[in-house]
């Protein structure tokens, strides 16, 4: 039997080390530049396979020494040529990283390292952190194929009896592998065997010969030693992940921490376990970067949280909450438990009723943002009479393809702005509807103080007159005197007074006659009793009324007000009757019920001039004088639709006479 | 003195007043009294036609309110300006009211007024007016 071209190497050894990398785990192969000039094996044009291990020829699903290349077998896989070039460039080894390409598929790990003969040894370990249980399963799939490894053992020991350079290069393969591997052997785990990799991590530390607890006593503390035992006594592979290992760096000159991931699997002879092999890989990049996303990850979401606008992100068709930041949490007022990973139908089913995933769909589907000011909103914390008010946007975020990924939404709560301008608005409208009463009553103030005034200072004068008046007639001799004649206009001076006053009594007490109550009232039983007050007027006009009011019309209003129109029209209609004909009045009416009402009273009077007609509502207008009125009936009249909202209009001939017609509002 | 003086008010106290007051001072010869502006319209329209005789029974004062039914001061001053100057030249229009508005008095300085008098009419009143349009001094 050839020995490896090794004094480290003992016969026993090398069967050992050939059965350990037809065992191991790790894909491993050996890999001949191809077209390379001269000297310059990077300038490889394609490689060849020299060699594949068990676990290389099943992941290639290549045999251990095949005729086909690399670019038969892989092609469109430059990228991975490249990190070889580069790695014979560089005499570095070099890395690749295939992340999962699903839930359930296993991420690989690629390791291509510079040997003799400008070959690369290629190393593949199956990124156990991602999936820990594909690889247990193909492990388990392994050993159930393991009659056909061991044929497959036997073929590889006389391959390599009968090929010396073979066996060099399954040496090679351990000796240069970028992966760790160690064999212990027997119960207390005693160093068979490390390749130089394992032995870097522990520098001038004599491993070969010595028991896992004496050469390791820094991972008996971690815990390790129970593993092996288990190993060892069940035959049960341990995988642990991530291990830390604190290894001198040459070239940082000090301790720097690594990461491995590592397996221990029994090692049998004759189906009895007699040891444990270790095999580790460094993923201490991986690890770091992880943590550096991780660590970015956690700044991104301390970012979002202290923005200072509502976020949250939503992820998928489903537009699951994948982010919600602590504004978003106060508006929507639910705990970040119930809304995270949840879909939007499920966490907000008030906003998805509310049109929001349509709106949604629409940003995902159109790819363009939606933006929306001070939308109007119920959400679940709102009362039944409240809205919330909101700016926001959805804005689609996408791949790198382009393709929408998920939608990032920016909102701020603009609640109290818009209440307060709506009161703001409210109050200024009310304050408008006041201004202009107000400037209404200013005027009819304006015109009620000149008329009170001057109907106040007639009398007033007249008296002052009549006392001069008296005066000189006191000094007369009796006969002359007119004193008891002076004395009764006077008194009638002073009666016309008291009379003025009561007029601005019954207007004061108008302007406040718009708070009655209103009720419903029968208007032809109201006109019935308003005839039977002027019977004696009538019949001394020798006149006629005649009244066309539907039994059962109904009018809401204040009853005392409605008494004051129908009288005052009638008593006018009747009192301003014209000298040549007998006064013939007709009242009409028409609606009630809640559609307003139409009152009608046509007189056959006086009539008015079209001058005299813009001014028959203001007070104390006379415009016949030889009947007695106070000039404040239609003004009164007048008042009270004012303040109902309804209107009196009349059309009227001088001469023949005059209609009014009074709209009551509904 | 004057012979014809026009009183316009609807107020019989005020006409009463103001009769008494001339008759006592002797001012008008005779004194008519229209109740409303187109009463007063019809007395000149009747009493100051163009003529021989014009000026005879035409009044030369008119002491007009302005608050009355039918036809107030305003509408009868609009008329009046309207007749022919001939049937206006030896008439003196003076208001008599009881109070004026200041748009009141800016309307009424437009149309053919003379002066403005505040009730109730009193000697004083009477002898500025008369020593002012008519050079007449009151004894």
């Amino acid at each position: 039997m050839p020995a490896f071209p090794t004094a480290a190497a003992p016969d026993s050894l090398e069967d050992d080390l050939t059965a350990l990398l037809d065992v191991s785990p790790a894909a491993m192969g050996l890999l001949r530049p191809l077209g390379a000039p001269e000297g310059h094996p990077a300038g490889f044009t394609d490689l060849a396979f020299e060699y594949l291990n068990p676990a290389a020829q099943q992941i290639l699903g290549l045999p251990a020494r095949p005729t086909e290349t690399w670019h038969a077998r892989l092609p469109t896989t430059e990228w991975l040529l490249e990190v070889c070039r580069s790695a014979l460039r560089s005499g570095q080894p070099g890395h690749y990283e295939l992340p999962p390409a699903g839930p359930h598929e296993p991420g690989y790990r690629l390791t291509f390292r510079p040997v003799s003969g400008g070959r690369l040894l290629m190393g593949c370990g199956v990124d156990e952190a991602v999936e820990p249980g594909s690889l247990a399963a193909r492990v388990r799939r392994m050993a159930a194929e393991s009659g056909r490894l061991r044929q497959q053992l036997a073929q590889a020991e006389t391959a390599a009896q009968s090929h010396v350079q073979e066996r060099e290069n399954f040496y090679q393969v351990f000796e240069q592998a970028p992966v760790l591997v160690a064999l212990l052997r027997g119960p207390q785990h005693t160093f068979l065997y490390c390749n130089p990799a394992y032995q870097e991590l522990f520098p001038g530390r004599q491993l070969l010969g010595l028991t896992y607890r004496q050469a390791l006593p820094e991972f008996v503390r971690q815990g390790l030693l129970p593993e092996l035992d288990a190993v060892y006594a069940t035959g049960r592979t341990f995988y642990g992940t991530e291990l830390p290992v604190d290894i001198y760096s040459v070239v940082e000159q000090d301790l720097v921490l690594r990461y491995y991931d590592f397996s221990y699997q029994p090692y049998r002879e004759n189906g009895t376990i007699v040891g444990v092999s270790i095999f580790a890989y460094d993923v201490t990049e991986q690890v770091l970067s992880r943590l550096m996303r991780a660590e970015q990850q956690q700044q991104l979401l301390a970012l979002f949280d202290q923005a200072p606008v509502a976020i949250c992100l939503f992820r998928g068709p489903e537009f699951v909450l994948e982010i919600v930041n602590s504004l978003m949490l106060d508006i929507l007022q639910r705990p970040l438990e119930m809304l995270l990973d949840r879909p939007f139908c499920e966490a907000l089913p008030e906003l998805a009723e509310q049109g929001l995933v349509q709106v949604l769909d629409e940003v995902r589907a159109s790819g363009r943002a939606y933006v929306v000011q001070e939308l109007p909103l119920r959400l679940a914390h709102h009362g039944p009479d409240e809205t919330g008010y909101y700016n926001f946007v959805y804005e689609p975020l996408r791949d790198e393809q382009g393709q929408p990924t998920s939608i990032v939404c920016v909102a701020t709560e603009v609640t109290e702005q818009v209440l307060a301008r709506q009161q703001l608005s409210l109050t200024n409208e009310r304050l408008l509807l006041a201004n202009q009463q107000l400037t209404h009553t200013n005027a009819d103030l304006d015109n009620f103080i000149y008329t009170a005034s001057h109907d106040l200072k007639a009398p007033i004068s007249n008296i002052e007159a009549l006392v001069t008046a008296l005066r000189e007639d006191l000094a007369l001799p009796t006969a002359e005197a007119d004193v008891p004649g002076l004395l009764d206009l006077m008194q009638d001076s002073v009666e016309r007074f008291k009379h003025t006053i009561d007029q601005l009594t019954d207007i004061t007490k108008l302007q406040k006659a718009h708070t009655s109550p209103l009720t419903p009232l029968r208007l032809a039983v109201l006109v019935e009793n308003v005839r039977r007050d002027l019977a004696s007027e009538i019949a001394a006009a020798g006149g006629t009324l005649t009244v066309e009011v539907p039994a059962d019309l109904t009018v809401l209003f204040a009853e005392k007000n409605l008494r004051s129109i129908v009288y005052n029209l009638l008593s006018n209609a009747f009192k301003y009757r014209h000298p040549a004909r007998p006064p013939h009045v007709v009242l009409r009416a028409k609606g009630g019920s809640g559609a307003g009402l139409e009152l009608e009273v046509a007189d056959n009077g006086l009539g008015l001039t079209p001058a005299q007609q813009p001014r028959v509502f203001d007070m104390f207008q006379r415009l016949h004088d030889h009947v007695e009125g106070s000039g404040l009936g239609l003004y009164m009249v007048k008042k009270i639709l004012d303040n109902a909202g309804g209107r009196v209009e009349l059309s009227s001939e001088f001469g023949v006479g005059t209609v009014f017609r009074v709209h009551l509002p509904n | 003195m004057l012979p014809v003086i026009l009183l316009v008010d609807d107020d019989p106290t005020t006409n009463f007043l103001s009769t008494r007051l001339l008759k006592r001072l002797g001012v008008g010869e005779e004194i008519v009294v229209a109740l409303n502006g187109f009463e007063a319209l019809q007395q000149l329209q009747q009493r100051c036609f163009v003529g021989e005789a014009v000026g005879s029974a035409c009044p030369d004062l008119v002491l007009l309110d302005v608050n009355m039914p039918v036809m107030d001061g305003f509408e009868f001053l609009e008329a009046y300006q309207q007749l022919p100057a001939e049937q206006r030249r030896n008439t003196l229009v003076v208001m008599l009211t009881t109070s004026m508005l200041a748009t009141d008095r800016q309307r009424a300085e437009q149309l053919p007024v003379a002066d403005f008098l505040t009730k109730p009419l009193t000697r004083e009143k009477l002898a500025t007016v008369l020593r002012q349009h008519f050079d007449i001094e009151l004894p």
